[in-house]
């Protein structure tokens, strides 16, 4: 198991010794808070394993007392012990069982924390999100731990990263019980998802239902939604960067764990002193559902179908710890989808024969390699290498005879490739010149090789192949990026981040570039309460094709092209924090106003442009504009905690392709969305979460009017709609309440769950149709009544 | 490919279990003046006006002509009267005022109509079903053969164009005062669309994965071919032809088949795959589960109501009359199994 260094004060004062005397005044006060504190007074370092003090509160009343006693004070009866050496403190847990005091440890990473640490492990304390929202310059930022995935309930009980975010006010879910994600008004592939500091293009599985970075890896993901730290940038809406575990230090752990959709395995371990491993394999199994259920449903009939689906993540990392100051890690994460169906016909009362066959198969792999060097005692470095590859591949194989007086044979093939290569190398500093001062800096480049669609057709008629089209179309791009930012605390009260990101963009023979300066600021007048203020530039180079709010293989990822400009975001942001002075409470207000450039959408009429144009002849360019209000309420620590996150807001479109060129409402343009959560833990085994999800229904483009066909064409076409303002019409309000349950016995937990526990079938479309007795009746679409879950996870 | 078509469901029906709730909708309902008009070159212009209504509303359904509506139509900016014969490059402009509906309008240009430059066609597989000897008749006969045709068009240069294929057959009407029995048909063969990639050039990469197929789609544009000439691959199979006479007459054999190359409008065009988007795409029953765009109709009236399209047609007729004689003189014997 990894473990962290936590320099919580930033190396300030060197003037640790064992018998300074500290005054201090705690009561049931985060640890974490008052470890800051103490250094504040102390200049020690307090080392500790990520996550280790998420949940544990200390009680101190020390007045000129001797360090060690108040340390001794503090960690009375809460299962920590502690070393001294030199400046720094080190924790240790000793027994993990005496200290789960929340729903949020009951899972792998809480058997994780049960190893003892060893010493200084690890150089670069990743999260830079450590600190609460009052104390930070950020806007719209937060850590999300393993616990915090693990608690919140989702469909068929799959922890879900995407799904954990759409608890965020201001995050939005798309189709019903996807993985879909809308932040702050913008659009599913405006958010930059990476692993490990590297991005991935395709996060879903199983057409969005899922996501694709499988829980049990993960060991924090920091999300940005407002005020964006320099170093990232090449997405309009959010940045979510998503850190997985290290092995254990001490022994060789592991779990494996079977639910209604997938099973997993991970297990991770140490080689001798200086390495460790972790590896982590999820699959699905529908298919072990429909394959029998296929052959069944062709049992007795000429038609033969088989039809199978399945989706895999595989993660595995290596850590290295090559000196004091240098640590090296590989990692690969490879994450497909397959589906495939095989139709045999083979009738012989018709003199019908046909065998038919279809593949998709879609995915990431990513490999990345990396070196964290401490430079110095206040710089830091961190060099990367990383391949990241998206692929999608479809073929449909048809094969048919025709028997009559002769034979008729149709051979028709379809294979579709789309790819993405990107080649990524990164050097990304990190400084503190001063006590009051960290500046971040870096460079990367990336080689992008973009396979948009790469299709063979093959048809064959009886004895000759009639046509055969090839088109291949690779196209080459050259991206570098530098940027720069300091975090700057000005005062005790006022503290600023700002900096800005280039990048340059080479496709066609044009180079684009992009200036996206940031800066955020943040005055604290009291010790509890913060204001903060921010702006924000973004630039996106690529973006993402599809025809569906699903993730399918058909999507495709593009560079911007043709007379086509960066799209580009340009946001302010407000905010109010406040933090109870015990750390349990926290409140927050966010506002933010942003503005879209050179959006792309698919034209009203795209439908109308043949294939063999470029696709961005099917797409437009426009402007978007989106605003509200963030509200969020939370106990964070306790046997009870929870939290009520409100929203407020509006988001628009302008294309001259779409809606007659008038502005309209965004598809998820949701004005009202509440969502509240509660975790119980009811004793050491039993833990409960519910969350309830209610909010304006989507916006809805309603065809209630129609027209006479004209006898143009193909015949049989039924009363034609009449077009009206896209999506005008907004869908019922929705809501939802998902249940979970952990049951934790000797050997491992059992996690129940339950989707839409009171069975409230929302809309989500609203379609014409006949009823039985021809009527012509306009009905709601509704989807998703209550599914339970349940999963079993063994530790090991 | 019909699996894939319901590959949605298949995949879906495991999670979802959806249910349909009847609702009227607080809308606006406002109805508006369609108009709806194919001009043939060498024809009478016609339109049609109706207004569009409330789907739910069935009695408007049943009824929604528009009595009170002045129309009038403009070509190339003169206004013409009722028995105006359309030519190929007229502009024509159809304005409908309705006191009760309100205004709409339409413009169109007749397309040059291309030329057939050449068909080139051959019989095959031709055979003979058994039929059973009818005492007092001469002809029983039924068979059946393909046709493979090579049709060469010629763009209309300098302009983007759009065509439409259609087939008829003809055959001898029989006389009333034949015998009940006598009868004389001939059925046409199926067009094998897979021989013909045109007619699936607006088909996608998305929709060929999800089985879409360009079966009786018969439209298509110059896009591949602009300028040039281009010659198409017409394979029928399976035309059936069936004589019963008692006795032999000449006429049994004037039968033929025609191919019709219309050269239409680029709102023919566009209607044509709109209405194929929506019957034979995916998209719009995507849209009907929330997980897509509804898919929008194409109109080329200002209320977005209707359709005003013009084509051009040229007709080449194969003749079948000797081909069917003599595959009628050399038909076998009845079978006695029969």
């Amino acid at each position: 198991m990894k473990r962290i260094i936590l320099s919580l004060a930033m190396a300030t004062i060197a003037v640790a010794l064992m018998a300074q005397n500290v005054t201090l005044h705690a009561v049931d006060r985060p640890a974490t808070e008052v470890f800051r504190e103490l250094m504040a007074m102390t200049g020690k370092n307090f080392v500790y394993r990520a996550g280790i003090l998420d949940d544990i509160t200390v009680t101190v009343y020390a007045n000129d007392r001797p360090f060690k006693h108040v340390l001794n004070d503090m960690f009375r009866g809460t299962g920590i012990t502690y070393k001294i050496k030199g400046n720094d403190v080190i924790l240790k847990r000793r027994r993990a069982i005496s200290v789960t005091d929340s729903l949020r440890t009951s899972n792998m990473e809480f058997r994780v924390e049960a190893e003892a640490p060893r010493l200084l492990e690890e150089l670069i304390v990743v999260s830079r999100l450590q600190a609460p929202a009052v104390e930070s310059a950020e806007i719209g930022a937060r850590k999300f731990t393993a616990g915090d995935i693990a608690s919140v309930p989702t469909l068929l009980g799959e922890p879900d990263v995407i799904k954990t975010l759409h608890m965020e006010p201001g995050v939005i879910q798309g189709a019903e019980g996807s993985a879909g994600m809308y932040v702050h008004g913008g659009n599913a592939d405006e958010n930059l998802c990476m692993l490990d500091n590297i991005p991935l293009y395709n996060v879903n599985h199983f057409a969005g239902f899922f996501s694709a970075f499988n829980p049990d890896m993960i060991r924090y993901i920091d999300f940005y939604k407002s005020s964006v730290p320099a170093k990232f940038d090449g997405r309009l809406s959010s940045f979510m960067d998503v850190r997985t575990r290290n092995g254990s230090s001490d022994g060789h752990l592991g779990s494996a764990k079977l639910g209604l959709s997938s099973g997993a395995v991970n297990i991770g371990g140490h080689i001798g002193e200086r390495t460790n491993y972790i590896v982590g394999l999820r699959r699905s199994w529908f298919d072990a559902i429909t394959i029998p259920i296929s052959a069944l449903l062709s049992a007795g009939s000429e038609e033969k179908i088989k039809l199978y689906y399945y989706f895999t993540d595989f993660n595995a990392k290596l850590s290295h710890r090559f000196s004091e100051k240098v640590d090296g890690s590989i990692s690969i994460y490879f994450g497909d989808d397959k589906l495939k169906s095989t139709w045999k016909d083979n009738a012989q009362t018709t003199g019908w024969y046909s065998d038919e066959k279809n593949i998709f198969h879609w995915g990431n792999l990513m490999a990345r390699a990396g070196v964290n060097y401490r430079m110095a005692e206040r710089m830091s470095a961190e060099f990367t290498a990383a391949y990241t590859r998206y692929f999608s591949k479809t073929e449909v194989n048809e094969y048919s005879e025709w028997h009559t007086t002769s034979i008729d044979t149709t051979h028709n093939i379809n294979t579709i490739h789309n790819n993405i290569n990107d080649w990524i190398f990164k050097a990304d500093f990190d400084w503190k010149p001063t006590e009051n001062s960290n500046i971040r800096f870096g460079a990367n480049y990336v080689r992008h090789s973009f396979l948009p669609e790469r299709v063979l057709q093959t048809h064959r008629y009886n004895s000759s192949t009639l046509t055969l089209r090839d088109t291949i179309h690779t196209i080459g791009a050259n991206e570098a990026n530098a940027y720069i930012e300091d975090d700057w605390a000005i005062t005790s009260q006022l503290r600023a981040n700002a900096g800005v990101h280039l990048s340059i963009f080479h496709i066609d023979k044009k180079l684009r570039h992009g200036i996206s300066p940031r800066i955020s600021l943040a005055y604290r007048p009291r010790e509890i309460i913060a204001v903060k203020g921010a702006y924000t530039r973004t630039v996106q180079y690529v973006h993402q094709l599809t025809q569906s709010y699903l993730s399918l293989p058909t999507d495709r990822w593009v560079p911007i092209t043709g007379y086509f400009k960066p799209q580009t975001t340009d946001k302010i942001s407000v905010g109010a924090y406040w933090n109870s002075r015990d750390g349990r409470y926290a409140a927050s207000i966010e506002g933010y106003w942003k503005w879209m450039h050179n959006l792309m959408e698919y034209r009203d009429d795209f439908y109308l442009s043949a294939p063999i144009e470029p696709w961005d002849a099917k797409l437009c360019a426009g402007k978007g504009s989106a605003r509200g209000i963030d509200v969020k309420i939370e106990k964070t620590s306790g046997l009870l905690t929870w939290n009520a996150a409100y929203s407020l807001a509006w988001a628009d479109r302008t294309f001259a392709g779409k809606n007659g060129g008038h502005k309209y409402p965004a598809r998820f343009d949701t004005r009202h969305a509440i969502k509240l959560g509660i975790n119980m833990k009811i004793n050491d085994k039993v833990s409960l979460g519910a969350v309830w999800t209610g909010r304006s229904g989507h916006r809805f483009t309603l065809m209630s009017q129609v027209w006479e066909a004209p006898g143009l064409g193909m015949p049989g076409t039924e009363d034609v709609p009449l077009v009206t303002r896209l999506n005008s019409y907004r869908l019922p309000f929705y809501h939802r309440l998902d249940l979970a349950c952990t049951v934790n016995n000797s050997r491992g937990y059992w996690t129940f769950g339950l989707y839409n526990a009171y069975c409230h079938l929302n809309t989500v479309a609203i379609r014409r149709v006949y009823d039985d007795n021809m009527v012509p009746v306009l009905q709601k679409v509704k989807l998703l009544p209550l599914i339970p879950s349940i999963s079993y996870t063994w530790l090991f | 490919m019909a699996i894939l078509k319901r590959l949605y469901p298949l995949l879906l029906a495991a999670i979802l279990s959806g249910c349909y709730e009847t609702f009227t909708p607080d809308v606006d309902t406002t109805p508006v003046l369609c108009l709806n008009s194919l001009i043939t070159a060498g024809m009478p212009i016609n339109v049609q006006v109706t207004h569009t209504w409330m789907f739910s509303d069935l009695n408007a359904g049943k009824n929604h002509a528009v009595r009170d509506a002045t129309v009038t139509i403009y070509v190339d900016g003169r206004p013409v009267d009722g028995n105006y014969i359309a030519r190929e490059g007229d502009h024509v402009k159809i304005m409908a005022d309705s006191p009760t509906y309100g205004h709409a309008e339409a413009e169109v240009t007749v397309p040059y109509g291309a030329d057939i430059e050449s068909v080139q066609w051959e019989i095959s597989d031709p055979s003979y079903f058994p039929t059973e000897a009818i005492p007092g008749y001469e002809i029983n006969t039924m068979m059946t053969f393909d046709i493979n045709s090579k049709l060469t068009l010629a763009d209309v240069p300098d302009t983007r164009n759009f065509y439409h294929m259609s087939f008829y057959g003809y055959d001898p009407a029989v006389e009333d005062d034949e015998p009940e029995e006598t009868k004389c048909d001939l059925y046409l063969g199926n067009l094998n669309y897979d021989s013909e990639p045109i007619f699936g050039e607006h088909i996608d990469a998305f929709e060929t994965v999800m089985g879409s197929t360009s079966y009786g789609f018969d439209t298509f544009s110059d896009r591949s071919f602009a300028n040039d000439k281009y010659t198409l691959q017409l394979n029928f199979s399976k035309f059936n032809y069936y004589v019963t006479s008692e006795k032999w007459d000449e006429r049994f054999f004037d039968c033929g088949f025609m191919i019709v190359l219309s050269t239409v409008s680029e709102s023919y065009y566009n209607w044509c795959i709109y209405t194929w988007q929506h019957n034979d795409g995916v998209l719009d029953d995507m849209a009907g589960m929330g997980f897509a765009d509804a898919l929008l109709p194409f109109s080329n009236v200002s209320t977005g109501a209707g359709v005003v399209a013009a084509q051009t047609q040229r007709t080449y007729t194969i003749p079948l009359d000797d081909y069917l004689e003599r595959a009628v003189r050399n038909r076998p014997e009845p079978s006695p199994d029969f």
